[in-house]
């Protein structure tokens, strides 16, 4: 058990700040200098040095390989961040990759990509299988069931809200037969539109 | 500015021999740790047990028997590596010498000295001179001494073509008894013959009248990927070597012995000829010839005994010769020495395994076996009684002893023989991963099936038993089941176990009392202020004083009173008559002759009285020079030991110092020296099955001593002690607010093996991975258990060139994780891992559940090798597992696993970084993790390392990687956005680094990182960006480099003085280590005076501690401090102690004791 370290001071902390950019504000502004062109203050400015795009950016494919020469004016994103790796291209075309587990782009499984079904994240979808949206499984939290969840948002279990659900929201069933009388108006429509 | 310190002495006993030091008895000499020198006794006493082998049913359990108890006589830790330990005999020495070889070729002859009880240098022999200026020189290089069975001579092979040979003078040679030595001959290789090269091993012959001398070489070197071209290579040689005219001739040659061929063990008379250990094959060479050792009897055979890196051993007189192998086995290879030769080996199941063994010798019909993975063991061997027939003596006459003119004919017995465990030297190694649980340390140790962990503490916890309300006494005594308190004005008497206050006999109560003892025949002293009573065992007064004035001093002992009035000492003995009557001083100790009975004449040398009422008197007794301005606090004279044996030793306190001597002689020998508050009084106690000397004050200490341990001393609690005594079996004691306690020792602890008592649990396999989790309090063991290797490829099929159907094969590791109490080593769960999976790392960290929330959740992390060929990892796994708690009949837990992954090389480091993430070290790549989503977790950055990392520590988001080619490297983990930089590295390409751990300081907010290297040298670096030589902060800097002569396996973070931070590591000869920053006071202080001490004082064996420090080591600025030369201080007289501290000025004495105290009491 190793003593806790979280928050202890060294006499380099101001040179990790200058040198690195540790220990700043994540939160804090983007500089608007840097936007435009470049800032004066250089390092030493306490903003944020990032493009207003900054955030959809994928990860440099160069940078993966330690190759990328643009370093911090690269507008793609130096970081790990496997969520936003760009996307292996031989994976894509032929649903294989020769390279894994060695290739540094992402292998992104083709049936995540389908989007949520938001009836189902309620609680149900009248479409039920033949729903052309993903339906993620999630075990209903026993808390939430009676009345409470200590965790809230946070749960990793199902929080099933039920809104917006009615008698008439059931799985769709064959159209039923149409009444006489619904059927000898329409004749008539029909016929009168003929004649007209 | 950095202190070195060795927090307990090796344990593991690495070299031994056997040898006469004084013409009573035959004695022990052993080498822990390659550097602590100690010299045992043996000891009949009698226990109850039997032999072991097959005859169990002829002697039962309850069998007793004269065993044979290892008895300590002393110690030396030496300022050397010592890699070889002989003995021999001199003509002008009455006693055996002892050689002992150091690293780079230095040879020591020591005589021992029976007055002074030490070792005194006879003769120094250094051959290293300008070889490491030379080309194809090898540092590393283990010196190999061979020793002439006749002590004709000894050879030393200091590089691999290199021999110096040492002749002695023999008695005809009247012309040059006057010297010593023979001036040594130096040979390369080729002298001995012309193809000699590379010498793999060498032995001098038994049985010849000239030095003969075996040598085993390699011409033509091979290795695996040659073997198909140079398999056969290694050349055995028979030399015959004439000294005087420096020639040799050669006798027999044998080539194309097998390549692994690499020992030589050569045979005593009993047997002839000589054995030639392989990797598993066993070759005997005799007149020639040349025969495998199997049942087979073919020459190139083999065993499927795993030979490599074996002991063995012939015991005397007798056809039987022991291999012990790094698996513990032991085998008995007896031969049938007539007609045409029987070969037999047997397995002797029956004795305890002695793990990776290092050393065997034959003390009398005792075997000593020390053992790197195991305690070392002293065995008894007899011969077994057969079907009532009597052992066989053979009495063989052999033309060859005709010739050679042997000294003595031997009677060679023949026989079944039988082994029983006497005594074993308990060894805390080798110490492998460690962590810390507060006070307490957890260490894996042992091999095998002894492996388990150890928990070692730094402080004695009293099992508190109970507190009592008797008031506020000033003092309290034990009279059975009796406690007497003192108070202001009167004194009380409570009986246990309500401890209600009696009144009982005679016993006077009405004054305060200065001392109460129980002494022989169950009588009671009793002196008040205003006199002394006797009393029986029912406290009826047998006979009593008055004094005339009021008392203020009262020292009992077993036969003499003394008892201090205003200006005015008066003794008496137990009947109450004066014996003596003085003015004085301070009376500050008394003992008289029954205590010290074996050295009554010596103890009154100079003196008539029975008390010491001056320092004068007392020095004359102890031999130190007279320092008459020095306090004496205090002198006390008792037993410390155990049951089995406890020796008189006189305690002294002189200031701030504890002194223990013990009688030698006509004199007394300084063996025990530590500092002690300025309130300390020794109180001599009896507990349980130890007599020990506990310290009170504001830093209570317990010193105790068992009968195969020399002294320890033992920090007692964290409250002040005001008085202690004993009350049966418990210890009753006064805290600073004059509350009565009573605690017990925990008698489960071993408290006289090491400087910090400790317990060990055995599991049952090595543990090679360790961590703690706070949640459960609760260890994680990484278990890794020998299992015989299928060579087999990634697809399962084996490997080309493989025989499957070799019934001997390699081994490889099964991993396990098991999850254990550190109280009492129960075993909750144990989950298995895949085939050939092997643990090497596990820590237990604490991640952040989300990005958002700070809901942080404990997880375990285990880092593993899968191992496809024998000590060759390729892929590893990253597993997180949860613990969750079991409900059911009993609590429990289990291990549910969370994650894995498949990694590219071996998970070797885990550590856990400031923000929730974890950091490992796989194969180059140092990948860190964070917590995704339901029991999931994903890389988010990574850092290429240029090799495989060797080890991986964090503090806060600073993370040190040490790999095993390029040394060191500093980087730094970032959140937002998650990344890792390169801070700085160590430029010194030459660091095998073992293990590292960073050291930070509280008030200077510095940050430096401890590397130990795998040939043990301790360098610091320090990140520092404002030094100019750190290159902007790109460059770590080397601030000290140390040779520590150990192999350190694993270091943990702990708090040191304040909020520093310190590591600790574990080594395999089961030394903790630790460096500690120092204050600039402390460090000149300590400087000053072990800098002195190193060109002034004289250590054993001559050696020169500062240039063993230096070892190998490149200059650095700032040095580092070696706590025990500072202990060594202590040790000195007070004149040396005044003399060397006087360059520090007026006080420089007080400030060495200082930093010396702030040291021993800080940690």
């Amino acid at each position: 058990m190793r003593p806790a370290t979280d928050g202890r001071k060294f006499a380099f902390d101001p040179f990790l700040k200058e040198e690195y950019r540790y220990k700043l504000d994540p939160k804090r502004p983007i500089c608007r200098f840097y936007a435009i062109s470049s800032c004066p203050r250089g390092r030493y400015c306490p903003d944020r040095h990032a493009l207003p795009a900054y955030s959809n950016k994928v990860v440099c494919r160069h940078w993966l390989k330690g190759l990328c020469k643009k370093g911090d004016h690269c507008e793609f994103l130096h970081e790990y961040n496997i969520r936003k790796l760009p996307e292996c291209s031989t994976y894509v075309k032929t649903g294989s990759c020769p390279l894994i587990p060695d290739c540094p782009y992402a292998h992104v499984d083709p049936e995540s990509k389908v989007p949520l079904c938001t009836a189902y994240e309620r609680g149900f979808c009248r479409q039920g299988p033949t729903c052309q949206k993903r339906h993620l499984l999630r075990v209903m939290c026993p808390n939430y069931l009676t009345g409470f969840c200590p965790d809230g948002p946070l749960c990793q279990l199902g929080h099933p809200r039920f809104v917006q659900i009615d008698d008439t929201m059931r799985i769709a069933l064959d159209p039923a037969a149409k009444p006489q009388w619904q059927i000898e108006r329409e004749a008539q429509t029909s016929t009168v539109a003929t004649s007209l | 500015m950095h202190l070195y310190r060795e927090l307990t002495s090796p344990t593991v006993v690495t070299h031994s021999v056997t040898c006469n030091l004084s013409s009573e008895e035959e004695s022990l000499v052993v080498v822990r740790g390659n550097s602590l020198l100690q010299v045992y006794n043996l000891k009949p006493v009698e226990k109850v047990g039997a032999h072991g082998g097959d005859n169990l049913s002829e002697l039962t359990l309850e069998t007793v028997r004269i065993a044979s108890k290892l008895v300590f006589v002393a110690e030396f830790p030496m300022d050397g590596y010592v890699v070889s330990l002989q003995k021999f005999r001199r003509s002008d020495y009455p006693n055996d010498l002892i050689v002992v070889v150091f690293k780079y070729a230095k040879m020591v002859v020591l005589a021992w000295d029976s007055k002074t009880m030490a070792f005194e240098p006879v003769s120094m022999h250094y051959y290293e001179g300008d070889l490491p200026k030379e080309h194809f020189f090898n540092p590393e290089f283990q010196c190999k001494l061979s020793v002439d069975s006749s002590y004709h001579s000894m050879s030393l092979l200091y590089q691999h073509d290199r021999l110096a040979m040492l002749a002695f003078p023999v008695l005809s040679d009247v012309d040059v008894l006057e010297i010593p030595f023979l001036p040594s001959v130096l040979l390369n290789a080729v002298d001995l013959d012309v193809f000699c090269t590379n010498i793999v091993d060498m032995a001098y012959r038994h049985g010849y009248a000239e030095p003969t001398l075996s040598v085993l070489f390699t011409p033509k070197r091979t290795w695996t990927g040659t073997l198909g071209l140079e398999k056969d290579n290694v050349t055995y040689i028979v030399v015959s070597v004439d000294m005087q005219r420096r020639r040799s001739t050669l006798l027999s040659k044998i080539s194309n012995l097998p390549y692994d061929i690499c020992q030589i063990v050569p045979l005593e008379e009993s047997i002839g000829g000589t054995l030639l250990l392989g990797a598993n094959s066993i070759v005997l060479v005799d007149s020639l010839q040349k025969t495998g050792v199997n049942e087979y009897s073919s020459f190139e055979s083999e065993l499927s005994i795993d030979l490599n890196q074996a002991q063995i051993c012939q015991l005397p007189n007798t056809s039987h010769v022991l291999i012990a192998t790094q698996a513990g086995v032991l085998y008995d290879l007896e031969f049938s020495v007539y007609g045409k030769k029987k070969f037999k080996i047997t397995e002797l199941t029956d004795i305890d395994k002695c793990f990776q063994p290092t050393t065997m010798s034959c003390i009398g019909s005792n075997l000593f076996i020390g053992c790197q993975g195991s305690n070392a063991k002293l065995f008894s061997w007899s011969y077994a009684q057969i079907n009532g027939t009597s052992v066989v003596v053979n009495d063989p006459v052999d033309e060859i002893d005709e010739i050679y003119h042997a000294l003595e004919t031997n009677n060679v017995k023949e026989g079944k023989i039988l082994f029983c465990l006497d005594d074993e030297l308990a060894s805390t190694g080798p110490m492998g991963a460690l962590t810390s649980l507060g006070d307490t340390l957890t260490v894996a140790t042992g091999y095998g099936t002894s492996g388990g962990f150890t928990n070692l503490f730094k402080t004695v916890w009293p099992i508190h038993r109970d507190r009592l309300s008797l008031g506020r006494p000033h003092n309290i005594w034990g009279l059975g089941s009796y406690l007497l308190a003192s108070f202001a004005t009167e004194s009380r008497l409570f009986r246990g176990p309500d401890f209600d206050p009696v009144t009982v006999g005679d016993f006077d109560l009405r004054n305060p009392t200065l001392e109460a003892q129980l002494v022989k025949d169950n009588r009671i002293v009793h002196v008040h202020t205003r006199g002394i009573a006797t009393y029986d065992a029912q406290f009826t007064k047998l006979a009593h004083i008055e004094f005339d004035s009021e008392a203020v001093i009262a020292i009992a002992s077993s036969d003499v009173i003394v008892v201090q009035f205003e200006g005015l000492i008066r003794a008496y003995n137990h009947s109450l008559t004066e014996v003596s009557a003085s003015q004085g001083q301070d009376a500050i100790g008394a003992f008289g002759t029954q205590m010290m009975s074996s050295q009554a004449g010596h103890v009154m040398i100079g003196s008539s009285d029975y008390y010491f009422g001056s320092f004068a008197r007392f020095v004359s007794i102890c031999n130190e020079p007279v320092l008459s301005d020095e306090p004496v606090t205090q002198v006390v004279a008792a037993k410390l030991g155990d049951n089995i044996l406890a020796n008189n030793v006189l305690a002294i306190i002189i200031g701030d110092v504890l002194s223990i001597y013990q009688p030698s002689g006509d004199s007394f020998v300084k063996v025990f020296a530590t500092t002690v508050g300025g309130d300390a009084v020794v109180v001599p106690l009896n507990i349980s099955n130890y007599q020990v000397l506990f310290v009170t004050g504001r830093h209570p200490h317990i010193l105790m001593k068992s009968t195969a341990s020399p002294i320890r001393c033992h920090p007692f609690g964290h409250r002040r002690v005001v008085s202690i005594t004993t009350l049966d079996t418990d210890i009753v004691y006064t805290d600073s607010k004059y509350r009565v306690n009573v605690v017990s020792l925990d008698e489960a602890l071993d408290y006289t093996t090491s400087e910090w008592p400790h317990q060990k649990f055995t599991l049952g396999e090595p543990i090679s991975a360790l961590a703690f989790d706070r949640n459960t309090n609760l260890l994680l063991a990484g278990c890794n258990t020998p299992v015989s290797r299928e060579a087999l490829l990634d697809n399962g099929q084996p490997m080309e060139g493989t025989k499957p159907d070799a019934s001997f094969k390699g081994n490889t590791f099964q991993g396990r994780l098991k999850l254990v109490s550190p109280d009492t080593g129960y075993v909750y769960t144990d989950f298995e891992f895949s085939d050939n999976e092997a643990v090497v790392s596990i820590e237990v960290v604490t991640l952040q559940m989300g990005e958002l929330a700070d809901l942080r959740e404990d997880f375990v992390v285990v880092g593993t090798a899968l191992l496809l060929n024998e000590d060759e990892a390729s892929n590893g796994y990253f597993h997180m597992f949860a613990i969750k708690e079991v409900h059911s009949d009993m609590k429990g837990y289990r291990l549910e696993k969370v994650s894995e992954e498949l990694v590219r090389g071996a998970v070797t480091g885990i550590c856990e970084i400031e923000g929730g993430g974890v950091v490992a070290g796989q194969g180059q790549k140092i990948m860190m993790r964070r917590y995704r989503d339901v029991y999931s977790i994903e890389p988010v950055a990574f850092y290429d390392a240029a090799i495989h990392i060797e080890d991986l520590k964090s503090l806060r988001n600073l993370i040190a990687v040490g790999d095993a080619i390029q040394g060191v490297s500093l980087l730094s983990a970032g959140v937002e956005p998650y990344r890792m930089d390169l801070l700085a590295r160590d430029h010194d390409f030459d660091t095998k680094v073992g293990c590292l751990e960073f050291i930070s300081s509280e008030d200077r907010n510095d940050l430096h990182i401890a590397i130990v290297d795998i040939n043990g040298r301790l360098r610091i670096d320090q990140f520092d960006p404002d030094t100019p030589s750190s290159m902007g902060g790109s460059h770590l800097v080397t601030q000290s480099e140390i040779f520590i002569g150990r192999r350190v396996n694993a270091m943990t973070l702990v708090y040191g003085e304040g909020k520093s931070l310190v590591p600790i590591g574990g080594s395999t000869d089961g030394v903790l280590v630790t460096v500690e920053p120092l204050n600039e006071m402390d460090f000149k202080a300590l400087y000053v005076v072990t800098e002195q001490m190193a060109d002034k004082e004289q250590s054993i064996a001559c050696l020169n501690p500062r240039d063993y420090r230096t070892l190998g080591c490149k200059p650095s600025p700032q040095a580092v401090i070696d706590f025990r030369a500072a202990q060594n201080f202590l040790m000195l007289t007070r004149d040396r102690q005044l003399h060397y501290s006087r360059k520090l000025g007026q006080h420089g004495l007080i400030q060495v004791f200082d930093a010396i105290t702030r040291q021993s009491f800080d940690f």
